[in-house]
Parts: C-alpha cells; sequence; structure tokens
C-alpha cells in the first residue's frame, strides 16, 4: 500500500510539472502584451512597455523564464500578478479556490444525493412511469446548458419572483441558483448510472440470496444493492470533480461568484501569466489527488480491488 | 438512512450559513457601484486602467483635479501664481488638509512623493511623464540624481516647481491621479506597492478589499472640501456586464454601465430609459485602412471612396442605438481643439463608386479581397455588406482574440482593415491627430504618412500660444480628414442606469468623476 501510494504521488508530481510546462508555453506563445492590453485602447510609452518588460523578467528567452519560474515554485513563491500589481498570486488564488471548493462541493453532494435517489427508484420501479418520469427529468437535466439553465433561473426566480439574488457571493441565499444551476448536469448523469447500476445489480445472484433470507426489501435495497452500485458511480464522480473545477468558469461569471474560475478566465485575459500559472497549479494538484482519492475509495467499497503491495 | 439524510442536509445548512453574512448596518446611506475588475493598484501614481482611476478620485487628492466638464480646476492648491516667463509655479496649498492617518498635508509630501514615482523600481506606469519638463526630472528618473531639484517646499503651505520650457499642459498633468502622492509614512518599506492599508486624503477612506470580491471606502469626516453626503461605497466586482445591468434591475446595484447590447432593450423600458444617463466620453471609434498591409488603400480615392460608402447613420442609430454619437472628424466635441467646422464624408454610393472606378477598379473589378479585424462583428458585418452593396469589394471578417488583436495592431503587419478605439487621457487633440497619423509613430496603426499633415502637428505641438496651436491642430484635422486618412466611425459615450434615488453622479470625458457630490435619499 505505501509503495502504491508513493508511486501515485510520485506520478502526480510529474504530471504537475508537465502541466506547468504546457500552461507556460501555451500562455507565453499566445499572442498579448500584459502591458499593451491594460492599456487598451491607449498610447503607451515604448520606455514604459520596456520597463515593465525588465521588471516581470519578460525580455529573457523563455526557456530561461520557466526554469526561473520552476525555482521560484520550488521555493514557494508564485509570484506577483501583472494585473493587480504587488499582489501575491497566492493571496488572489487562495481565496478563490476556497470560494470554489464551497460553493461546488454544496453542489455536489447534492446533486449526487439527489441522483441517488431519482435512480434508486427509477430502478426499483423498473419500467414504469416512475422511472420514465424520472429518467426524463435526467435526459431533460443533461441536454441543458449552464448558461441557458442560469438565465431561465435567474429570470423566473430573481428578476421574475424576486425570491433570490441575482448574483454576488454574499448571503447564503445568493448561492442557491448557481448552486442548482451547477448541480443540475452531474445529477442527471449520476441519476442514470446510479439506475443502470442498481439494475444490473437487482439480478445479481447475491440479491436474491438476500431476499430469500426473508431481509426486507428496503434493506435489500440499500445495504446491499447501493454499495455494490456505487462503484461505478465512483468513477464518474471523480471526473465529474475535476470537470466542475475547471469548468464552473461560466456559472461563476454569470452569478458573479469569486471563484477560481472567474479569476483563471480574467487572468487568461489579461495574460497575467503568474496568476494563469498559479490557477494550473492548483486545479491540477486537486484534479490528480481527487483521482488518487477515488481509486484508494475503491478499494475500501470493493475488497476485490484492494491494492496488493 | 432517513436520519442521515437529515444529518447532511443540517451540515449543508451550516455549510451555507457560514459565508459570510454582511449584512450592512442600518442607517448607513450606501452606494453600491460595479467595477468590471480588481483596481490594479490604490496607489494614485500607478494608476494605469479606468477603475484605479476612478477609486482613486474617492481616495486620494491631488493640486488640481478635472471638474464635470473637463477644466482643470485648483483642488488642493487654494492660490497659485506662475512667472511671467512661464517657468516658476507657485502653489498655496489649503491649510486644513489632513492625511487620513491625521498628520496635516505638507507640500512636502508632493516632493517626496513625486522624487519616489520617478524611481523606476517603484513601476508607476506613467514615470518620468509627466516630470520630463520639471528641472531635474529626468536625472532622477535615470537615477543620476538624488533629488528632483526643480520641486522645492518653501514652507509647510507653498510649494514651487521649476519647468525646463514653458508648457500649456503642465497644470493638466498635475489634474490626473498619477501624480497625485501619498504620505511617505504609509508607504510600507519592501512592499512599494501598498495594497494593504492604504492612506490618502481624498473624500473617502479604505475600509477593507476583498480581491475578487469588493472594496469598501466610508465618508472621510475630515475631508478638507466638507464630508460626503454618502456614508460608505460599496465598489463590487462584477466581470460580467449583463450579470451586472441584471443585479441593477433586481435592485442590488444603485449605478450601471450599460453594455451597447442591451441599449435598445432598456431604451423601450418604460421604467429603465427615466433612469438612462448619457455622458460625452473622450473616444474616437473608426475603421482604419493600414497602407503597409493593403496596395489599394494607398490611393486617396480608394480610401474616400470607403468613407462615402458607409452609412453611419444607420450604424450609429439602427445598431447602436446612439450609444455612440455621429463622426464630424478625429477628435470628440468637448475636446478644446474640436473642429466645428467639420461635417465628416456624407453617405454617397453613386461618389463612391465613381471614386473607385476612377481609382482603377470600376464596379469593385480587379479589387483584391479584403480582411476585416474586429473585437465587435456587429459593426463589422454591416460595414462589410455595404462595401459589397456600394462598391462590390469583397470583405472577409476576422475576429481576433483581444490580445492577439491588439497585438497585431502594434505590430502593424497583421490587419488590412479594422474597427478600434481611441481613447484619450488627457484632454487635447494630440490623442487622435498626433497619435494616430503622424507619420512612422506604433500607434500610428493605418501607416498613414501625409508630410503635411505632419508639419501642422509639428507646429501645433510647438506653438505656446492656445488659440494659434488649436488653429494648427484644426488644420491638420481638416486636411486629415480631406486625404481620408481613416474612417471615423463615431464618438463612443459613457452609457449608465443611475437609480433615481441617487442625485450627483457624474462623468467627465474620461469617466466618473467620484462620488463626493453624489448623494442619496432613502
Amino acid at each position: 500500500m505505501t509503495g502504491y501510494l508513493f508511486r501515485r504521488i510520485a506520478f502526480i508530481l510529474f504530471s504537475l510539472i508537465g502541466a506547468t510546462f504546457l500552461a507556460f508555453a501555451a500562455s507565453r506563445l499566445a499572442p498579448g502584451d500584459p502591458v499593451r492590453l491594460m492599456a487598451g485602447e491607449q498610447n503607451v510609452a515604448p520606455e514604459v512597455i520596456e520597463a515593465w518588460q525588465v521588471r516581470y523578467g519578460l525580455d529573457q528567452p523563455i526557456p530561461i523564464q520557466y526554469l526561473y519560474y520552476v525555482r521560484n515554485v520550488l521555493q514557494g513563491d508564485f509570484g506577483t500578478s501583472y494585473q493587480y500589481i504587488g499582489m501575491p498570486v497566492m493571496d488572489l488564488i487562495g481565496p478563490a479556490v476556497l470560494v470554489t471548493l464551497r460553493w461546488e462541493s454544496i453542489a455536489l453532494v447534492g446533486a449526487i444525493l439527489v441522483a441517488f435517489f431519482l435512480g434508486m427508484i427509477a430502478a426499483v420501479k423498473h419500467n414504469t412511469w416512475v422511472d420514465t418520469g424520472a429518467m426524463f427529468i435526467a435526459l431533460f437535466g443533461i441536454s441543458l446548458p449552464d448558461f441557458v439553465l442560469a438565465t431561465f433561473l435567474v429570470l423566473i426566480f430573481a428578476l421574475g419572483l424576486d425570491w433570490f439574488p441575482v448574483a454576488g457571493y454574499e448571503t447564503p441565499a445568493h448561492l442557491v441558483l448557481p448552486v442548482i444551476t451547477l448541480a443540475v448536469r452531474p445529477c442527471a448523469l449520476i441519476s442514470r448510472i446510479v439506475r443502470a447500476s442498481m439494475l444490473e445489480v437487482i439480478n445479481q445472484d447475491y440479491m436474491r440470496t438476500a431476499r430469500s433470507k426473508g431481509l426486507s426489501e428496503r434493506i435489500i435495497i440499500t445495504k446491499h444493492g447501493l454499495r455494490n452500485a456505487m462503484l461505478p458511480v465512483l468513477t464518474v464522480v471523480g471526473v465529474i470533480v475535476g470537470r466542475i473545477l475547471a469548468g464552473s468558469f461560466i456559472v461563476e461569471t454569470i452569478f458573479n461568484i469569486p471563484g477560481v474560475g472567474r479569476v483563471g478566465v480574467t487572468a487568461v485575459l489579461q495574460r497575467d501569466y503568474p496568476v494563469i500559472l498559479g490557477a494550473t497549479i492548483v486545479l491540477a494538484t486537486a484534479f490528480l489527488f481527487t483521482t488518487l482519492i477515488v481509486d484508494l475509495l475503491y478499494g475500501v467499497l470493493d475488497p476485490r480491488v484492494r491494492v496488493a503491495d | 438512512m432517513k436520519k442521515r439524510i437529515l444529518q447532511t442536509l443540517l451540515v449543508l445548512a451550516l455549510l451555507m450559513l457560514t459565508l459570510g453574512t454582511s449584512a450592512a448596518q442600518d442607517n448607513l446611506v450606501v452606494v453600491r457601484y460595479p467595477i468590471t475588475s480588481d483596481p490594479a493598484s490604490l496607489e494614485p501614481g500607478l494608476v494605469k486602467e479606468l477603475y484605479s482611476a476612478e477609486i482613486a478620485l474617492s481616495l486620494h487628492a491631488g493640486l488640481f483635479t478635472y471638474d464635470a466638464d473637463t477644466n482643470v480646476v485648483p483642488y488642493m492648491v487654494s492660490d497659485y501664481t506662475v512667472s511671467d516667463d512661464g517657468l516658476v509655479y507657485t502653489f498655496t496649498l489649503h491649510d486644513n488638509i489632513l492625511w487620513h492617518n491625521g498628520r496635516p498635508v505638507v507640500a512636502a509630501d508632493f516632493k517626496a512623493g513625486w522624487e519616489r514615482y520617478l524611481d523606476a523600481n517603484v513601476g508607476a506606469q506613467t514615470a518620468g511623464v509627466p516630470w520630463e519638463n520639471v528641472v531635474g526630472g529626468l536625472e532622477l528618473f535615470a537615477d543620476e540624481a538624488d533629488e528632483l531639484t526643480g520641486v522645492q517646499a518653501l514652507d509647510d503651505t507653498t510649494l514651487q516647481v521649476t519647468l525646463m520650457q514653458p508648457s500649456n499642459t503642465f497644470l493638466q498633468d498635475l489634474a490626473v491621479p498619477v501624480t497625485w502622492v501619498v504620505p511617505a509614512e504609509a508607504v510600507v518599506a519592501g512592499s512599494p506597492e501598498w495594497v494593504d492599508n492604504p492612506v490618502g486624503a481624498g473624500p473617502f477612506k479604505f475600509v477593507e478589499w476583498t480581491p475578487n470580491v469588493s472594496l469598501v471606502l466610508e465618508a472621510n469626516d475630515d475631508f478638507f472640501l466638507g464630508k460626503p453626503e454618502i456614508d460608505r461605497i460599496e465598489y463590487l466586482i462584477v466581470p460580467d456586464s449583463n450579470t451586472a445591468l441584471a443585479q441593477y434591475e433586481a435592485g442590488e446595484l444603485d449605478i450601471v454601465g450599460v453594455p451597447p447590447s442591451a441599449l435598445q432593450r432598456v431604451s423601450d423600458d418604460p421604467v429603465l430609459s427615466e433612469q438612462l444617463a448619457f455622458f460625452t466620453r473622450a473616444q474616437l471609434r473608426y475603421a482604419g485602412m493600414n497602407q503597409a498591409m493593403f496596395e489599394p488603400f494607398k490611393d486617396v480615392r480608394v480610401r474616400q471612396a470607403f468613407n462615402h460608402a458607409i452609412d453611419m447613420e444607420v450604424i450609429v442609430t439602427q445598431l447602436l442605438n446612439n450609444a455612440w454619437t455621429m463622426p464630424t472628424g478625429l477628435v470628440p466635441p468637448n475636446i478644446p481643439q474640436y473642429n466645428p467646422d467639420l461635417a465628416g464624408y456624407t453617405y454617397d454610393p453613386a461618389l463612391a463608386q465613381e471614386l473607385l472606378a476612377d481609382a482603377g477598379y470600376p464596379g469593385g473589378e480587379g479589387f483584391p479581397v479584403l480582411e476585416l479585424a474586429t473585437l465587435d462583428t456587429t459593426q463589422a458585418e454591416a460595414v462589410a455588406a455595404m462595401l459589397n452593396a456600394n462598391l462590390g469589394i469583397t470583405v472577409e471578417i476576422l475576429q481576433p482574440e483581444r490580445g492577439d488583436m491588439i497585438d497585431g495592431l502594434w505590430a502593424g503587419d497583421r490587419w488590412q482593415f479594422f474597427l478600434f478605439g481611441w481613447t484619450a487621457d488627457t484632454p487635447s487633440a494630440s490623442v487622435w491627430t498626433y497619435e494616430l497619423l503622424y507619420c512612422d509613430l506604433d500607434s500610428n496603426f493605418s501607416n498613414y504618412c501625409n508630410p503635411d499633415v505632419d508639419g501642422l502637428i509639428d507646429q501645433a505641438r510647438s506653438t505656446l500660444d492656445v488659440a494659434e496651436s488649436t488653429s494648427y491642430w484644426q488644420q491638420a484635422e481638416a486636411l486629415a480628414m480631406d486625404d481620408a486618412a481613416l474612417i471615423p466611425m463615431g464618438y463612443a459615450r459613457f452609457i449608465y442606469l443611475v437609480n433615481p434615488q441617487v442625485e450627483g453622479f457624474r462623468a467627465n470625458l474620461f469617466g466618473p468623476i467620484g462620488f463626493a457630490n453624489v448623494s442619496k435619499s432613502s
């Protein structure tokens, strides 16, 4: 087990180096000068551009810049933002990561709970109107793009009924609409997998054995069925976590949540290189460790995949 | 199972409750105002974009400022004299100005502050520029001196500045936040950018800055011109303009900029249209014809044909719902050198066809396919359609990403034909006539070059007499317009929705002038 963990963590470090290299190369090779972008439709004196390039080390060859960057990061120094003068990158990204983790974990946990409920009902009531109804809702949820759903939710529940605020990150009420927006797709996806997986489990021999022992249907479904049906779901959840971590910038932008997606996109548009790289490292780390945790959980849920040392 | 679900829900509820519930205190008059990004810096000398400048106007104060009509007016200065040779300015400061930390503002603070901005390591974007003409400025910037010798504090309230050449724009330089200073003791050593606890002398004091979320300022009771009427400003960071608009409609914001795409809907709304406020902006929208990239643009008849073939009125009124005003030349109205005699090109397809035929392309025959680079396809589609219908020219639209677009413009060798804008940082025709048209200048994205225009610009720049200089600027602009140097598309405006309870919100040519004179009834 320790050997396996060690190998996995080494792999994570290796992947991180790869991710920073790609992000570094992509951001530097993309056209667009941070200083000129800031000025936009105004004049900037050539001396000013030059002074800033020297200040940020942008006058060095790109490979040298990368080596400097890696050296600094290894010493825990992620640099300062170009856009917000003197702001350390982690002061900008750290709070944003916490915001994202907080609201997205609410969305994810909510999505999983509702998905299990829908999926199990659909499986148990297989081929009845309950099944069809639940799966129709799920299909609808999968097909609906985030920004469309968000727009409708804002129109109806914020501007129309005035139940929730339009946008912002101030009170719990501010989170209701974005959480729903973000949760609908994973919820729909997971519920379909729960259903499929439950249907398969329900017809297994051990389920028949459990029934023949005279256990109540509820115990059978929740204790024997659910646990076994969870394995494929776990895989999907791992992937979904990665996807919503990086992909929630649309929802964060529409609802103006100061999370890492919004911060990252702003940084890309402004060519704020240190912030782009910092966000990449944070997101990649989160994704890689999620994958690791998912793999370890397999072992907890199913003794057959417990890792041999 | 039920129990567990209940537990989970409880945990979730608690999680949500732990969110900062910064409920606004009662009885405070708060104005909530969106900005699209965090300010780049809270130090006035490091301001480099609109939002830092807006916030600087609330937090800080300077010797002079621009009023709502974009006139330079004394601010911290109660009186000033200029020597007969135009070289020595002597400023008398109000004697009741306090920094936010309680210490009186003295003349020596300006000398120290300016010397700091001239340290290249501090990173003031405009470092050097306003002081180029101050005795000792260039030496200090080049690190060849220890002191800004041309600036002397004669006593606590008297500041003397000696210039090398007489200048009629020196007071303008003093009216923008980049020359405003902060007290030396508030600048934290080793943290020159100074973001933690900014101290100024402006109408509002710093309360709290949460990056990505908000910046909160409160009224300065000791402001030397009197305490502002509102108690707090909450600058909320809202990058998406449509989100901000929806928040305004729901009453979550007091003021919001209206994106051009939403102007039609807002103008048609009986309630919202009453809350619209328009302010002239010092920004030209134009189509540039890059002569270095596209041979036919070297022919003045082609450039004139293009000017006559685009129906600006349709674009401005129907496509943009008057978000811009109709162009007459290069220099927007309200700029002192604005030329009221110019009328712009008339929409005249027949004349345009004739000019194009004279240039050797009858009916557009033989005219190469032209690429039009733009950040906004709406206007580009209209321009392409009009050129095709009226001149028989095929225009292909390119939509580069913003960074790519700007890079390509400065490089000068990417875009043949482009839609862009040019905004003033100072109220002078020089911003457009010089920066966009002077031969071989980097910002001359059209690679236009006319020695006659350059000659007039040189004279305008070197003439001290204001009226005479203005006349040269106007002649240069008129000549460039005859020569169809570029295609003016319109003058942009600032468009806001303002909560009817809020009074006194104004913008000058550069942007909103701050909240010192804004009030809000409940």
